[in-house]
């Protein structure tokens, strides 16, 4: 099923007919959308280079009817078609890296319809995510979904990878506020995905969408759950002695029957790191100011030590282990409980008690206001770590209750061979909980630093499927994670081909993606 | 051909376990790769197979073949695979056969002080296979959801014989969520052998709370805004002042009127202040607190096993999802037309979470009488549960998926048919 012979030119000619001139095949605009934020591609723009996959040609339909009639065009072509949001993905999902065109869904972002008395509201999935929170909090409602990348991620893309809000445990993941979806397949038909009654036999096809990271549909539309903004958010810092209480206290109150909002457990490095960032923040000192020489001579030091330090991350984190128990290495939980305040009050009652049985020392709001106004700031803070020569990345894994320390222990400890590594634990079930790794390292050259970057997503992910743990909890899988997807699905790949085949006969969406070819 | 057929099912799950019934045979496979084996020779003499479990389900397999379609040949029934193969207490899962039955699974976990939550009655006379493969409606909680999505892990044998095993996760962003290829499956696509199930503590506390309203408009209204504020109740039913006194519940509360009983679980702070929320909302809306005892008397009457000689399908169940804004609608409109078409009905509404709710109605079985509240529930923005409308497209979609999993199509079709 080669790609037929088709000249940029008549394709681009053929899209102006469907779309007028929303249609670019110019250098900059290839560019632009040549990749994601996966990191790996960082690495070699940093270098100079540019970006690895661009696309043929940028469209930006305004309509379902429009993304329709380009597929059934790309797909009589057999010209693959890459979707695209914000391009804030970090697996690489949406770089178009077999060229073609890419559908960028931006300009697809209505609000269609908030119901306030039904509790739904559908919109058109290119919507910025801060918008969407904007457009339903203008009439007293949330969806609670507020992933750190709210500013640079659509609905499209949330859905597309089965994302995860920062207050995912009481709202639910994004798979969990989605009730219906209007979807335009590979062949070019419209669809809705959601609405079969309960009783009709055959699959729950939103859920098969989701997830599904461009590769069997275009979602061009969503309704969600959506709920009354909340009366009161009530934040605390907790401190515990070790990661594996502060795990036992988070089990006990998901199995209670609490549904806090904010669920954040950090472990003794990004605890230590947490504290010393945090120090400082809000108090409105540290006005910025041209840098003298000196503090630039200091901060060049400052690079250079951070990357030779880095490449020794093995004797880096051994010492770090050694030295956090000294000075007093302890774990903070962030806890906050939001919504009714009689309800709110009574949940924070019951999970202080709990809390204080397994041992834990009360720190009052301050830490948890503090993470309230920081929480987005992790999005806007790869690229300096990259500009000081080092690289960050971060892999985001679930397991059940009775794996998750084994899953931590196991993918530490093998990402640590390459990497300082900490992690948080930040989204938690009844059943089991996220476990959240950020990791920092350097190479000699850009070279050596793709080969650590590789050995580590290597040794992570062969360690995470080991421990009996999920690939990825909420990050999706793209190109980054799927060498190691046939492990964890075993024929359960067979499912995803004969769902591609049924949904995207052709085979032009998202190509190389998820396993598929 | 039949008793080679005989032969041949004997030889693959042991002879004990095949008996004829009509046309076709039931075989019980004591293991998954006796499952396999079954469909090998379904396969190899182009047989339908259909998987079934206690036959609790509608749509039991006799009536299931559409007039002129096969009726399935072999019946692959899952009763010899009722292993519990994990109780995990610490994440509270349980990973069991799909044979179990749910009501031997529940009193196992009960003695451990343990439970899969207060589903209704008619969850636990099927076996754990059977409740996730038919999707079937009002085995759901307001507290829990329903019954399918407690499944956290899957196996499944293929049409071809392969298995897949959907390992148990919380969440995961790993593709699509394959499990839901055959959760509300009815077997179509594959044969689910084990699945992973989240289980509940026994709660701390369980409080019953019943309050008298005008309407059954005013009581849905105080269980929405209940829920609305934050309450995650048990169960929730309605019935209007007629059913509430037919019902032996209706003590205080006017023959034009309505119930409102609710069971709320979970820890004791928090159980009370949700009661609290829920006697705020009752009480906005003009409402009379009654006390526990009627939704106690209701809580322990639920699920009672159908008298000797009740033929459990000789009265028609009409059950209709709508969203909460037209539930009132629904339940009148269903009510007011079997009324003028001469059919008496007992009605509640149960089953609510934030965005619907659904209406449960029991009448004289006939075919006028379903017609007639069919049609009224529709009328009033209802979907009643065994409708089959699918989109076109996906419905061509799962065509497609059907051919590429069971090319031979030996996984009998049912009702997609």
């Amino acid at each position: 099923m080669g790609p037929a012979v088709v000249s940029r030119k008549d394709l681009a000619r053929a899209l102006k007919d469907v779309v007028g001139g929303r249609v670019s095949q110019v250098p900059a605009d290839r560019r632009a959308y040549a990749r994601d934020l996966w990191p790996r591609t960082i690495l070699a723009l940093r270098d100079g280079e540019t970006a690895p996959y661009p696309p043929d040609l940028i469209v930006w339909p305004e309509t379902t009817d429009e993304v329709a009639a380009i597929i059934k065009l790309a797909a009589q072509r057999r010209i693959p078609v890459t979707p695209f949001g914000a391009g804030s993905g970090v697996c690489g999902g949406a770089a178009p890296t077999r060229g073609g065109i890419v559908l960028d869904l931006k300009r697809m972002s209505r609000a269609v319809s908030i119901d306030a008395d039904a509790l739904e509201a559908t919109f058109e999935c290119g919507i910025l995510g801060d918008h969407l929170e904007h457009e339903l909090a203008r009439r007293g409602l949330t969806l609670g979904h507020f992933p750190s990348s709210i500013m640079c991620s659509t609905l499209g893309g949330w859905l597309a990878a089965r994302s995860a809000g920062q207050l995912s445990t009481k709202y639910g993941k994004i798979e969990d506020l989605a009730l219906a979806l209007e979807v335009v397949t590979g062949a070019g038909e419209v669809c809705v995905a959601g609405r079969e009654p309960r009783g009709a036999p055959g699959p729950d096809w939103a859920q098969l969408f989701i997830g599904s990271e461009g590769t069997l549909g275009v979602i061009t539309r969503a309704t969600l759950r959506v709920r009354p903004a909340p009366e009161v958010r009530l934040l605390r810092g907790w401190e515990f002695p070790r990661v594996a209480v502060g795990c036992e206290a988070i089990r006990r109150l998901l199995q209670r029957g609490l549904r806090p909002a904010v669920v954040r457990l950090y472990d003794e490095l990004d605890s230590f790191l947490h504290r010393s960032s945090s120090k400082g923040a809000g108090d409105g000192k540290s006005a910025p100011h041209a840098p003298t020489d000196l503090e630039l001579r200091v901060e060049g030091a400052k690079k250079w030590l951070l990357r030779s330090a880095l490449a020794y991350a093995g004797p880096l984190n051994s010492a770090l282990g050694a030295l956090l128990p000294r000075i007093g290495g302890t774990c903070l939980l962030i806890l906050g409980f939001e919504g009714d305040r009689e309800l709110c009050e009574s949940e924070v009652r019951v999970a202080q008690g709990e809390l204080e049985r397994v041992g834990g020392k009360d720190l009052g709001e301050g830490p948890g206001l503090r993470w309230f106004d920081s929480r987005y700031k992790i999005s806007f803070q790869q690229s300096k770590v990259f500009e000081n020569g080092a690289f960050v990345d971060t892999m985001e894994v679930a397991a059940t209750w009775d794996r998750v320390l084994d899953l931590y222990a196991a993918v530490r400890a093998a990402v640590a061979r390459n990497a300082l590594v900490m992690a948080h634990f930040s989204h938690a079930y009844p059943e089991g909980c996220s476990i959240y790794f950020t990791f920092v390292s350097a190479g000699r050259d850009r070279a050596d630093a793709e080969r650590r970057y590789d050995a580590i997503w290597r040794a992570g992910m062969t360690a995470t499927l080991a421990a009996g743990g999920v690939l990825s909890h909420h990050h999706g899988i793209g190109m980054s994670k799927q060498k190691y997807l046939p492990e964890e699905l075993g024929a359960g790949m067979d499912l995803l081909r004969a769902l591609k085949q049924a949904l995207d006969p052709a085979g032009i969406l998202n190509p190389g993606k998820l396993g598929l070819p | 051909m039949t008793v080679a057929l005989a032969r041949a099912l004997s030889e693959a799950v042991g002879p004990g376990h095949v008996t004829r019934e009509g046309k076709s045979y039931t075989v019980q496979p004591g293991a998954p790769p006796e499952v396999a084996h079954v469909l090998a020779i379904a396969r190899e003499r182009k047989v339908p197979v259909m998987p079934v479990g206690a036959r609790t389900h509608a749509q039991s397999p006799d009536g299931a073949a559409a007039p002129g379609k096969p009726k399935p040949e072999i019946l692959l029934d899952t009763r010899r695979m009722t292993n519990l193969l994990h109780l995990d207490e610490l994440s509270l899962v349980v990973h069991a056969q799909a044979g179990i039955e749910v009501r031997a699974l529940e009193a196992t976990l009960n003695e451990r002080g343990l439970t899969l939550g207060d589903f209704p009655a008619e969850t636990y006379r099927s076996t754990l296979g059977g409740i996730l493969a038919a999707r079937a409606p009002g085995r759901a909680t307001s507290r829990l959801g329903p019954i399918e999505s407690t499944c956290i892990g899957l196996s499944v044998v293929l049409a071809d014989g392969r298995t897949v095993h959907i390992k148990a996760a919380p969440r995961r962003a790993t593709g699509p969520d394959l499990m839901r290829l055959f959760l509300g499956g009815e077997g179509i696509l594959g044969v689910i052998t084990a699945a992973v199930v989240r289980i509940q503590r026994l709660p701390d506390a369980r409080i019953f709370a019943a309050h008298a309203l005008s309407s059954v408009d005013a009581a849905l209204d105080a269980a929405r805004q209940a829920m609305r504020r934050g309450a995650r109740p048990a169960a929730v039913r309605i019935y209007d002042g007629a059913d509430a006194h037919a019902s032996g519940l209706g003590t205080g509360v006017d023959a034009a009127g309505a119930l409102l009983l609710a069971s709320l679980t979970g820890a004791s702070a928090i159980v009370d202040a949700e009661a609290r929320v829920l006697e705020a909302a009752a009480h906005e809306r003009g409402g009379t607190a009654l006390g526990a005892a009627p939704a106690e008397k209701w809580w322990s009457s639920r699920g009672a096993p159908a008298s000797p000689g009740e033929q459990p399908h000789a009265e028609a169940r009409f059950q209709v999802a709508a969203p909460l804004g037209q539930l009132a609608a629904v339940y009148r409109g269903v009510r007011a037309s079997l009324l003028a078409a001469g059919v008496p009905c007992r009605a509640y509404l149960a089953h609510f979470h934030e965005g619907g709710g659904c209406a449960y109605f029991a009448f004289a079985r006939a075919e006028a009488s379903d017609a007639v509240a069919r049609e009224s529930a529709v009328a009033a923005g209802g979907r009643p549960a065994d409708e089959l409308g699918v989109d076109a497209p996906l419905q061509a979609a799962l065509r497609t998926l059907k051919q590429e999993l069971d090319p031979q199509g030996i996984l009998f079709e049912g009702r997609l048919a």
